[in-house]
């Protein structure tokens, strides 16, 4: 299982050096950092220097792909122009942590949801719960989540204060004075992230579910007698289990890189509002350390996936 | 690294493996049971059959119909282009002159709408059907030739895989986005993973054929071999494949517009429009709430299209 | 166990599905009688009915199935049993082997898990001593190393090995009655043999009775004591093994053994019966092998004939068993 580990994350190392050369590049033909200066007419030719010399605009791309990588991989992701010069580091830390707030509840609450509505779904197929569950995955594979974000705002900022009189949560910023307004703040945004993939996840989880359902071997265990209750529990369950574990790999990979548009809309100060910003301040340095580590994170996370797969599903074997 | 991408794209295209249509009573599977003789009917009819017996389908393709009508030939209908600025009448509630109200420069909302609605769906299908072909070339070649050439494009797909794609959807928008071609073959040139994936497996499915190995027998060169037996072959899941990759498309385009990075103004979608409602959201959730509709509709539309086609051309995905 | 006695006896039994076009027969009043310690084979082709009337004895189809009729099994009614009745008699005293053993052991669980599971539900045994046993009945169906094997899982097992394991995990509980499903069919020719001779040695060992359903009439001839032959959801014709095989009375059965190549019967022609079985959507009025048998009158398609016994221990169901030539076993080519 180590070296199966290691032989994965070794085979990650082109795929990585790759994407991230592509994005490199790609960002660098089209952000232009003295952008900024074009319109600003009372910064000096110093201030050009400056930022030729910090991004190293002097330089071809490849090489400065080559002095880039060699700053991140050895941990020195160097300072933010953007963000008054603080350390890369020191923001991804404070980021990461907001966009934590947000993606752990999320993350929970989704694998619980996802498979209690999925499984519920599959062994009560054709049921008004089904339908129920079926018709509002529709509506979540349907709604884009800014509109669902905005909606949610809708609803609870305007017109629940409105025609009821309260405000139940926070539209927008990110609240921790207490408990109680960090549930305030955190509640709407949650619901946000996790229901387009909560959709997803419940139909994708409902079909394999079926699948298992009408498979031979769940007829052999009855056959032998077991219970209904330990056939679904033991048979069904961890059987089920194995796809889950694909769709919450992405899942985990989607919610913890930032969320761009559910921390835009509920302006919360993530890893994904970070990217916006540093993308209109054409802070070239910041957003290839972001897109660097949300790359890292999604390999990661695929990584994870291959071995709970082993750990799982003794048909896979990695030796 | 096959597996990585066969794994983790396998969900996508599950996610949406199935079906709302609810026969009237619950279905047995005889063939699971004891296999039983089939009535022999034509292909092409029984698709058919199985796809009028999607009533959601029926409904979402005839909401398709009247959008289309609607966005195309409603602006003849009306007095105000939606580029007109109408500096009297600005951001103004619905009224008999204005269904939808005016914007902030007193433009026709519902012209402008219906405007967003044309290039939405415009940007949709263009999207679908580019990022497709993209996916049945890439994907035909990996599954035919196999060996090397499979393991580069593989190796490209999982590149593509690792890439976060509404993070470069949004670096690149700003110089693609302007007009709603490009924003159609930026979001295409990112999303044909699915399809490649698909035809691949097809692809590798139908090489072994009897009616593909006569062929190579009778000396037919491989291109032609591709063009002539194996795409022929994967017209019906590629229909499908077009239909879904129209809703992820309409979802990314909206999104970038609403991020301001897709379709210029004055010209708009109804990602667009959403995003400059959005200030006046307090006053007027109207402005948000009605071409937010209009796009949900649009992809469940679709959505409801999509899994009936799937259902048609496979019964096998289709209801359990 | 290998008294005398009547261990089951199926009477009148009715299965139909809740369709989307209406109720669907798929089983229509068919009997059975099985002894203990003896060996039925029902014969048919696929939606003759033959899988659906065992999995409806043990409860074990959809619930959109509807059964009527009786099913005594030791002088207990099946038909009507709650689930949890059921529970305690499937796996316990009557046992199923199912078709494919590639698919009928469940992927995540190991192969001495799943045998010991079927002790543990039982009560017969629990933990290390069921494993000990499963361990045992490997051996006893003949698979090599059971010691190690126990702890493999089913992927790790070839078909013929999943086979035997599968009849391991069926007798673990000593049960009256082994309802074996097709259990060659997915098998080689080869491993085929085998593992009905394992079957044969089991119940040699255990007194088990056995229903051994089949398509393929070349596994009956060896290892069943009487055959019933089912077509469209009825009885055909039934007897001992030997009447069915040499003196068939009806034109199905005939058809069968013609399409059947046989060993006694070297360079003759085989000869398939033609077109095929009728969907049970769809049942023709009359006879359901009207229409693809070649004695066929018009009082065929008015009504189905009746079961009739036509000599001791056999009955067949046709409405012109009078008139049929004799049975010759196959004409020779010259």
């Amino acid at each position: 299982m180590f070296i199966f580990a290691l032989r994965r994350l070794f085979a990650a190392i082109p795929v990585f050096l790759v994407a991230t050369f592509a994005i490199f590049w790609g960002t660098s033909e089209i952000v232009d950092p003295t952008d900024r200066l074009a319109t600003c007419q009372t910064c000096s030719q110093a201030a050009y220097d400056r930022i030729i010399d910090l991004y190293e605009l002097d330089k071809n791309v490849p090489l400065r792909y080559a002095s880039w990588l060699g700053d991140f991989v050895t941990g020195d992701m160097g300072a933010a122009t953007s963000q008054g010069e603080r350390p890369v580091s020191e923001i991804f830390w404070e980021r990461g942590r907001n966009t934590m707030l947000l993606a752990l509840p999320a993350f929970f609450l989704l694998m619980g949801l996802g498979a209690a509505t999925g499984i519920y779904s599959a062994l009560r197929q054709y049921s008004k719960g089904d339908y129920a569950i079926t018709s509002i995955s529709y509506l979540g594979l349907a709604m884009p989540t800014f509109f669902f974000g905005l909606l949610l705002q809708v609803v609870f900022a305007i017109w629940v204060p409105k025609y009821l009189g309260v405000k139940p949560f926070w539209a927008s910023g990110m609240h921790l004075e207490s408990p109680l307004q960090f549930i305030r703040s955190v509640t709407l945004p949650v619901i946000t992230l996790m229901f387009v993939l909560l959709a997803g996840d419940s139909r994708f989880i409902r079909a394999s579910v079926l699948d298992i359902k009408s498979a031979d071997y769940i007829r052999t265990a009855r056959a032998k007698g077991v219970s209904e209750r330990k056939v679904i529990s033991k048979h069904l369950f961890r059987n089920a289990m194995i796809p889950a574990v694909t769709v919450w790999s992405l899942d985990a990979a989607a919610l913890f890189g930032g969320s761009l548009i559910t921390e835009t809309i509920f302006s919360w100060p993530g890893f994904g509002r970070l990217a916006i910003e540093a993308l209109q301040a054409g802070d070239l340095d910041l957003l290839m350390s972001i897109s660097f580590a949300i790359i890292v994170l999604v390999i990661m996370f695929n990584l994870l996936a291959d071995i709970l797969y082993g750990v799982i599903d003794p048909r896979i074997r990695y030796d | 690294m096959t597996d990585m991408l066969d794994e983790s794209d396998a969900k996508y295209t599950q996610r949406t493996n199935d079906n709302l249509t609810i026969p009237d009573g619950p279905d047995i599977d005889f063939a699971a049971v004891e296999g039983l003789a089939e009535n022999p009917e034509s292909l092409g009819r029984q698709a058919w059959d199985r796809f009028r017996r999607h009533r959601l389908a029926i409904v979402g393709s005839a909401m398709l119909v009247f959008l289309a009508i609607a966005f195309w030939v409603g602006p003849y209908f009306l007095d105000q282009g939606f580029e007109e600025i109408n500096v009297l009448e600005r951001a103004q509630g619905p009224s008999v002159a204005h269904p939808f109200g005016t914007d902030d420069l007193g433009r026709d909302l519902l012209a402008r709408t219906l405007r967003g609605g044309q290039y939405s769906l415009r940007i949709a299908i263009v999207t679908a059907v580019f990022s497709t072909a993209i996916g049945t070339v890439f994907g035909s070649i990996a599954g035919y030739f196999g060996g090397a050439v499979d393991g580069a494009i593989n190796f490209i797909v999982n590149v593509l895989l690792t890439i976060p794609l509404l993070l470069v959807l949004i670096i690149f928008g700003r110089q693609f986005g302007a007009r709603p071609n490009t924003v159609a073959l930026l979001i295409g040139a990112l999303a044909w993973l699915r399809a490649a994936r698909l035809v691949r497996g097809q692809v590798l499915q139908l090489k072994e054929m009897e009616f593909v190995q006569a062929a190579r027998a009778a000396g037919a060169k491989s291109g032609r071999i591709i063009v002539r037996h194996l795409i022929p072959n994967l017209v019906g899941i590629l229909l499908v494949e077009i239909t879904l990759l129209a809703g992820t498309a309409i979802i990314l385009e909206s999104t970038l517009s609403f991020l301001g990075l897709g379709v210029q103004p004055p010209d708009t979608t109804l990602g667009t429009l959403i995003a400059d409602a959005k200030g006046s959201i307090d006053v007027r959730p109207s402005r948000v709430l009605i071409p937010g509709a209009i796009v949900t509709i649009i992809i469940l539309s679709i959505n409801f299209i999509g899994d009936a086609l799937r259902d048609a051309v496979d019964p096998k995905s289709g209801i359990e | 166990m290998a008294n005398d006695g009547l261990l089951l006896d199926v009477s009148d039994l009715n299965v139909s599905f809740k369709t989307k076009k209406g109720m669907a027969a798929a089983v229509r009043g068919v009997s059975l009688r099985v002894e203990r310690g003896e060996s039925v084979a029902i014969v048919g082709e696929s939606g003759s009915g033959k899988s659906v009337s065992s999995l409806a004895l043990l409860g074990l189809l959809p619930k959109s199935a509807q059964i009527t009729g009786s099913a005594k099994f030791d002088g207990q009614e099946l038909v009507g049993m709650t689930q949890s009745e059921l529970q305690a008699i499937r796996g316990k005293r009557i046992s199923m082997i199912f078709q494919d053993p590639m698919t009928a052991f469940n992927p995540v669980f190991t192969i001495g898990d799943q045998i010991s599971e079927a002790m543990e539900v039982h009560g017969t045994a629990e933990g290390e001593a069921a494993m000990k046993r499963a361990a045992d009945l490997l051996e006893m169906v003949g698979v090599p190393e059971p010691g190690q094997r126990v702890n493999q899982y089913p992927h790790e097992f070839s078909g013929g090995m999943r086979q035997r394991a599968m009849i391991a995990m069926a007798i673990a509980n000593d049960p009256d009655l082994l309802i074996a499903d097709e259990p060659t069919t997915a098998l080689d020719v080869t491993i085929q043999a085998q593992v009905m001779e394992v079957l044969a040695d089991i119940r040699g060992e255990t007194g088990a009775a056995m229903i051994l359903i089949t398509h393929d009439l070349g596994v009956v001839a060896g290892s069943a004591d009487r055959v019933q032959v089912m077509y469209g959801g009825r009885i055909f014709e039934r007897g001992t093994t030997n009447d069915v095989f040499y003196d068939p009375l009806n034109p199905y059965t005939r058809g069968l053994l013609s399409s059947m190549p046989r060993v006694d019967a070297i360079g003759e022609r085989l000869v398939p019966i033609t077109g095929a079985p009728p969907s049970i959507l769809n049942m023709p009025p009359g006879c359901a092998f009207g229409p693809r048998c070649e004695h066929k009158v018009a009082a065929c398609a008015a009504q189905p004939a009746t079961l009739e016994l036509v000599k001791p221990g056999h009955e067949t169901r046709c409405h012109r068993t009078a008139e049929l030539p004799a049975y010759k076993a196959v004409e020779t080519i010259a």
